[in-house]
């Protein structure tokens, strides 16, 4: 799923989604979550971690041009070559201008958002150059041609049958449909890519200010292989990676895995500081890294909204959500589904092209309570629908104009004693000409609606008088 | 240049152009450990090892030789690739593999030649006991290819490596260019959530430790 610039039907798309990815969504949603379960219960203090996870997260935004400063001057000293993205295609141009310096034919990429974000796969293969996924999942619909159903199982809609076709298909190989089988192709096929390959392309999951280091997780070894095979590794990450220093990394890694997979850690984890200077075949020769605005610092400036840039991508939300779990990925229109989905995509896309996504929430809170940094959903989601309501500026004023006239209005009436009886007894007389039987069957003009379905009751406020007549019996 | 200057001005701004100070020290609490007896916390990597299906033996020193023989044998391995710091040579590793006519690579070499390589063998610079995890840091003597390229990767983990969490070892490892942590062989589970083990990296993490 690349950029998109056509208005996210989120409800026509959401209705057309086959059976059988709301299934294996959901399976494998809950299934995460009953392991991150008793990952949590290993933890005596997990709620207590969940705080200051998030104020470390918020104190970095907070100060973010600080942080940003000292992690540029950290990875410059280690020989890592930095450059700044204000948009998607600033980013996209960039990697293009690094690989052509490079005569780079093929590219292995690691599984990573932000480069869905700015849909460099796309520009990459214009310009001709082959650019193979290797995430296993990623790898399987890259090869069928779809996007991904769910952010950490991508391939999750497919079942082994079917994977087994695609590779009959594209690969040319024939296979049995179990998942050793396949995945030992996969192996072969993708060990040649990346001894081949000219360069790779990563993310980041975060980025250590104190030391100018780029964090990777991987489990099935992908994250090693595109950024220490190639002569060049290239990363692609947003400003809103950075966190402070290798404490609070430690601190994040451990609720990254633990709300993600349900681990206590992934299989590996990388730490590349830069360029290893000692001459010898075991890494890139040389390292880019582009941190990528793409408006998260418009985003910044909003202090609700800002909560939306703590998050880490671990997809626990998107496994909390019971909208997800029936929709699935493809419904959301972007390559980021979910909860998280629903607050980042308007932010960055704009309220006119994702107007639907705040409103796909039955503000039920589950994914505020799962949330590892606490990134407060349903308060971004509200504020989001308010922005939605309350239209543009020209709109809204004229609009508030009479919204505030009204309000007046109705307010003068309640507190002034004669106007209200005066009113509200020109409406019951008003009724009278509309009443039969004790029931109004139309009422008139715009008031038409209350009539719709059933017939209005008499309107008879004689609550005063009756008031008024059984205070006088009673003192009498 | 521009567009730095453009990106980090647009959020000073935005945020308030106020002048920043060092963070604040936030309590990053160090999990508890339940005990520092090194014997328990080998006992707990060993067991978060097993869970993670590493393959883990307690071994002699002296019973390294016989255990490289049957290695080689059970697993129809011919050639060899290993870490050439003082640490791993002091296993004597190379000789016994050149008593077995093996073909040795060393860590030194391209890529494709560790490539071809059916086993692996490297020490480790820390064993975090709550996580069975490994920690190695690169340099060249010591590359990471060695751990990663071939299906098997053989580690040698001494009681002086056993630490009990990342937490503590952190000032040790942030100086260092290429950090790298191994929990476990290569794994995935994207195809029906099924967990299949050596999707890219090895196949099998096997863990001897040594009683020095």
């Amino acid at each position: 799923m690349n950029n998109t610039s056509i208005k996210i039907d989120f409800k026509n798309y959401s209705d057309n989604v086959p059976q059988n990815i709301s299934c294996s969504v959901r399976t494998a949603a809950n299934l995460v979550m009953k392991k991150r379960e008793e990952r949590i219960h290993e933890i005596d203090d997990w709620e207590e971690l969940r705080s200051i996870a998030s104020d470390i997260k918020l104190h970095t935004l907070e100060n973010l041009d600080y942080y940003l400063n000292v992690f540029e001057e950290k990875a410059q000293e280690n020989g890592i070559n930095l450059h700044w993205a204000e948009i998607s295609e600033e980013a996209c141009k960039k990697v293009l201008e690094i690989s052509k310096n490079h005569n780079v034919r093929k590219a292995v990429k690691v599984k990573s958002m932000v480069t869905e974000e700015i849909g460099l796969n796309t520009v990459l293969e214009k310009a001709g150059i082959e650019t193979i996924e290797t995430d296993l999942g990623e790898f399987i619909i890259q090869l069928a041609g779809t996007g991904p159903s769910h952010i950490i199982v991508p391939a999750i809609h497919l079942r082994k049958e079917q994977i087994a076709e695609i590779f009959k298909k594209k690969l040319g190989v024939d296979c049995p449909p179990n998942a050793t089988e396949l995945t030992e192709i996969a192996r072969t096929q993708l060990r040649k890519q990346f001894l081949q390959a000219d360069m790779g392309i990563s993310g980041a999951n975060f980025l250590i200010a104190e030391t100018g280091t780029i964090v990777i997780v991987s489990n099935e070894g992908n994250g090693r292989f595109c950024t220490s095979l190639p002569d060049l590794h290239v990363a692609v990450v947003g400003i809103d990676k950075v966190i402070p220093n290798w404490e609070s990394a430690s601190l994040f890694l451990k609720m990254l895995t633990r709300s993600a997979t349900g681990q206590k850690i992934t299989t590996y984890v990388s730490f590349i500081s830069g360029i290893n200077k000692v001459t010898g075949d075991y890494g890139p020769k040389e390292i880019h890294l582009i941190l990528l605005d793409n408006s998260r610092s418009k985003i910044l400036a909003d202090p609700i909204g800002r909560e939306t840039l703590k998050c880490i991508r671990c997809g626990c939300c998107l496994n909390a959500c019971p909208i997800y779990k029936n929709v699935g990925g493809f419904a959301y229109g972007w390559f980021i589904p979910g909860p998280i989905g629903a607050i980042f995509t308007p932010q960055i896309l704009g309220t006119k092209i994702a107007k639907e996504l705040p409103f796909a929430s039955s503000l039920c809170g589950a994914c505020n309570e799962v949330c590892p940094v606490k990134v407060p959903f349903t308060q971004i989601l509200v504020h989001l629908r308010k922005k939605i309501v309350e239209g543009d500026e020209k709109n809204s004023s004229i609009l508030n104009s009479f919204q505030k006239f009204c309000i007046y209005s109705i307010k003068k009436i309640l507190i002034t004693n004669w106007l209200y009886k005066l009113l509200t007894n020109l409406i019951r007389l008003l009724g009278h000409s509309f009443t039969k039987d004790g029931w109004i069957e139309k009422t008139p003009l715009i008031f038409k609606g209350w009539t719709q379905v059933r017939p209005f009751p008499e309107i008879n406020n004689q609550f005063r008088k009756w008031w008024n007549k059984k205070r006088k019996q009673t003192y009498e | 240049m521009n567009n730095k200057n453009k990106v980090i001005k647009k959020i000073s701004s935005l945020l308030g152009n106020k002048k920043r100070h060092n963070p604040p020290d936030f309590l990053i609490k160090i999990p508890n450990n339940k005990t520092n007896r090194i014997e328990a916390l080998e006992e707990t990597f060993i067991e978060e090892v097993k869970k993670l299906s590493g393959e883990v033996s307690k071994l002699k020193i002296d019973d390294i030789s016989r255990a490289i023989e049957n290695l080689i044998r059970s697993n129809e391995i011919s050639k060899v690739v290993l870490w050439t710091d003082t640490k791993t040579k002091s296993y004597k590793v190379e000789e016994e593999l050149s008593k077995l006519k093996i073909d040795i690579v060393y860590s030194q070499s391209n890529k494709m030649e560790i490539e071809s390589c059916g086993l692996g063998i490297t020490t480790c610079d820390y064993a975090i006991s709550d996580t069975g995890t490994l920690v190695i840091m690169s340099t060249e003597k010591k590359s990471s290819l060695v751990s990663l390229l071939p299906p098997i990767h053989l580690v040698i983990v001494t009681l002086n490596d056993i630490v009990p969490n990342l937490e503590s070892i952190l000032n040790e490892i942030k100086a260092n260019r290429n950090v790298v942590l191994i929990s476990g062989p290569s794994r995935t589970a994207d195809i029906e959530l099924i967990s299949t083990l050596g999707v890219h990296g090895p196949k099998k993490l096997i863990i001897w430790m040594i009683n020095e």
